[in-house]
């Protein structure tokens, strides 16, 4: 084999490494933010389920004002996928949600969401947190 | 005796060309994991279920950034220059994921936690009734 030959295979070599390297990480970056996609999509959902529960008076089941102790409900907020939490207060609602399958940015932790919601504001501010 | 001289060349030869092929191979296996090393956020979070806490707690009552932890008053003092070292998503994981610590060893619904710190007692993030805020 000639040394051109030698240094062409070299360098196909390491294009492809490259290549291959540079793949594998845009499609976890990918697949990392199609989890939280769908987290906060869920999430949404579950901040529906918190308004319908606040103005719901207490006699029926419902927060009478306040969600303050509300709780998502089970089958939507821990499923197979993720699993998310929520603590409510009197002037804004915070969910956390995690995979249970996607490990995030930091290559340790599963890909975690956090997601306030204002309802003054009608802001919903969502944080990344891996 | 010359053709031994041809022999000897050749082997020389090829054997360069090997040592070039591994010296080309090592750069790029560095490389490689030089790069995954760039690739990752280096941020420290808690683990997703509060049960597992523990060791993590431990550890940074142990590097000094925990100072005292009191739970029932969902109260924690910190060392403010590690805090300042922190980023804005750690920083965010240490108080809600706190906060649901001690709403679980509390039996509380609601997470609340005040960060305050250690020298100058000066509140440096919290989540409660007034929000969530992160200096």
């Amino acid at each position: 084999m000639g040394q051109q030959q030698l240094l062409l295979l070299v360098i196909v070599f390491m294009i492809g490494t490259v290549a291959l390297i540079g793949a594998t990480e845009y499609l976890d970056s990918v697949d990392q933010q199609n989890e939280r996609d769908v987290i906060v999509t869920q999430i949404h959902t579950l901040i529906a389920d918190a308004i319908k529960y606040k103005i719901s008076p207490g006699s029926l089941g419902g927060g009478g004002g306040s969600w303050e102790n509300f709780q998502p409900q089970r089958n939507k907020a821990e499923t197979d996928r993720f699993s998310i939490t929520a603590s409510g207060y009197p002037n804004y609602i915070i969910f956390l949600g995690t995979s249970k399958i996607v490990v995030g940015s930091n290559g340790e932790n599963f890909v975690q969401v956090l997601v306030s919601y204002y309802p003054i504001t009608q802001k919903i501010v969502v944080e990344t947190q891996n | 005796m010359s053709v031994r001289i041809i022999k000897i060349g050749d082997y020389e030869r090829r054997q360069r060309k090997f040592l070039i092929a591994l010296m080309f191979l090592v750069i790029l296996g560095l490389g490689y994991f030089i790069y995954f090393d760039y690739q990752k956020s280096n941020i420290t979070l808690l683990p997703a279920s509060p049960s597992q806490f523990g060791p993590q707690i431990a550890a940074w009552k142990e590097e000094n950034f925990i100072r005292s932890f009191d739970i029932a008053h969902a109260t924690i003092l910190v060392d403010e220059e590690q805090w300042t070292n922190r980023t804005r998503k750690e920083k965010l994981d240490f108080v809600v994921q706190l906060a649901r610590y001690c709403a679980k060893k509390n039996r509380s619904q609601q997470w609340t936690l005040q960060v305050l710190g250690f020298e100058t007692k000066r509140a440096l993030a919290e989540i409660g009734k007034e929000g969530l805020r992160v200096d």
